[in-house]
């Protein structure tokens, strides 16, 4: 049929890019509901730092990635709770020192080069059957407990101190809602690059929420919005040779400037 | 008068405090409080602004630790104590994150029972139609499907107070619940109340720093400013005696004319 589909690279990429379509905005609806945003792209930075430890210690970099975001999470989750640094300037910190130690131990590792360029903005020919099976296995994990542990999700955005007052675990919650996005991010790494990959899990839910009538309907939404992305995304990289983070971050916004001119019709 | 047979008998208490003081950090915000709540009461907590009245609320729904002292819930001590669904909750609802929060008017009813419901577990049929009841009670089913962005103040704290009820509490507690509310709502609110302490014999504590309404509508009152002025039937709150103690001056500024 399609010569898009001759290549197992490419049927790599479809399949992890479809993972990660769902993971993305499964998350990206409880961060930005929480005003979290930034907290994908903070990660995101984190993971790259990851990457750098891989490339330096021939390492895979998705597990050195996936390591180093999750113990940022924590940190970041645990920073926030103490109160003591306001929640933004603990992202700014996490994001720019990460950068920092990224940019040095890349330089150590000699890998500011095209590898580095398919990291930053994502490379549909980079997806090992490695990485593959990474990422179906954990993006599987994601889902399944975003969607077991959804009412009690929702309620902890909804209201952290009632659900408290209820005795449910929220800094369990909220400790395993960061660890969650910070191993999304790191498998989105690769089809998405580090630099985009906030906006996969942001501009979807921010388009739903233009739309959507209830809280799972802007979920179901964003996932749709994000899978039309990612696959639109992915074709257009390979016929037109473009960096595929980009061309589907660019089909993303395009969604939600027709969403904003459709608004919601009450 | 209590329709409920799984309740306590009517003359335990639903909430004690022995002896208790509390301090964040190391600026002391209650000093050795003592005062009982019964069963079927409806209290009125008043005191000015940094009185301490949202720390005691806060105190009872185990949401702060007293630096010492003892406190007791349906008479077993807070440590102790796990059903915190007994104790429905609306707390101000300035402080809600409802800003442009996409979920609808039944999502946000249904957290009330998500503690009841327990983790990994899904809403049964009963969970449903205590939500429903919930909506019914506080006349908001015709809301069920709106955003809850889409509704007026008054609307959003019945929502609020469903989503308490949701969980059949034996006692209701409520932090300034009609800041931010028009007037009718608030005629509507208490109306609803009084019927939830009067008809089904909710036990019901009320923070407000407006004395009207404290007299007016509770049964007894509670002033506080850091520590116990008065715990009295509101038929003998005498205003200038207490209102004295409690402001440190004539209490006339602070008599709303509503």
């Amino acid at each position: 049929m399609l010569d898009i589909f001759q290549f197992d690279f490419m049927i790599r990429a479809f399949i992890a890019g479809g993972v990660i379509a769902i993971c993305a905005p499964f998350i990206g609806t409880f961060l930005v509901v929480r005003r979290y945003s930034l907290m994908a792209d903070t990660l995101a930075h984190v993971a790259l730092a990851g990457v750098a430890v891989g490339l330096l210690t021939k390492t895979q970099p998705i597990v050195t990635a996936i390591i180093a975001a999750v113990v940022a999470a924590i940190g970041i989750e645990r920073l926030r709770s103490t109160k003591r640094i306001f929640g933004e300037s603990v992202l700014a910190l996490f994001l720019s020192g990460s950068l920092a130690i990224a940019a040095v131990l890349l330089s150590l590792a000699k890998g500011f080069n095209v590898n580095l360029f398919s990291f930053l903005f994502g490379s549909i020919a980079t997806v090992t059957p490695t990485d593959l099976s990474i990422i179906v296995t954990l993006g599987i994990v994601v889902c399944v407990l975003i969607l077991a542990l959804y009412k009690e999700l929702f309620f902890v955005s909804f209201d952290e101190e009632l659900a408290k007052a209820n005795g449910l675990r929220v800094r369990m919650l909220n400790m395993l809602l960061v660890i969650l996005a910070a191993v999304t991010v790191a498998l989105a790494m690769r089809i998405v690059g580090v630099l985009l990959i906030g906006a996969l899990m942001v501009i979807p839910v921010i388009t739903a929420m233009q739309v959507a009538r209830s809280f799972l309907h802007t979920m179901v939404i964003a996932v749709m919005v994000s899978l039309v992305a990612v696959y639109s995304g992915l074709f257009f990289s390979y016929y037109l040779d473009l960096a595929s983070g980009g061309t589907i971050v660019v089909v993303a916004l395009l969604f939600f400037i027709i969403s904003t001119v459709i608004q919601k019709r009450v | 008068m209590n329709p409920n047979p799984t309740s306590p008998s009517p003359s335990s208490s639903c909430v004690e405090f022995h002896r208790v003081n509390f301090q964040y950090d190391s600026t002391p915000v209650l000093h050795d409080i003592n005062f009982r709540i019964d069963f079927g009461d409806y209290v009125g907590i008043l005191g000015p602004n940094g009185s301490g009245k949202t720390t005691v609320l806060k105190i009872m729904l185990g949401l702060l630790k007293p630096t010492s002292g003892m406190v007791k819930l349906f008479g077993e001590d807070i440590n102790y104590f796990k059903d915190f669904s007994w104790i429905g909750y609306v707390s101000q609802w300035v402080s809600h994150s409802g800003w442009g929060f996409p979920a609808t008017v039944q999502e946000v009813v249904r957290t009330g029972r998500i503690a009841k419901v327990g983790i990994l577990r899904r809403f049964q049929p009963e969970d449903y139609a205590a939500v429903e009841q919930a909506m019914e009670t506080t006349g908001i089913r015709q809301f069920a499907n709106r955003l809850i962005t889409q509704l007026s103040g008054g609307e959003r704290q019945r929502v609020f107070i469903a989503r308490a009820l949701a969980a059949q509490p034996k006692m209701l507690i409520l932090d300034e619940p009609t800041v931010g509310v028009d007037l009718p709502s608030q005629e509507q609110f208490y109306t609803l109340i009084r019927k939830l302490n009067e008809e089904m014999g909710m036990t019901i504590i009320f923070v407000s720093h407006d004395i009207d309404v404290i007299t007016h509508e509770s049964k007894n009152i509670l002033c506080l400013n850091r520590e116990l002025i008065c715990h009295v039937a509101s038929k003998d709150f005498i205003s200038s005696e207490h209102l004295e103690k409690l402001y440190g001056r004539k209490g006339k500024y602070i008599l709303h004319g509503h």
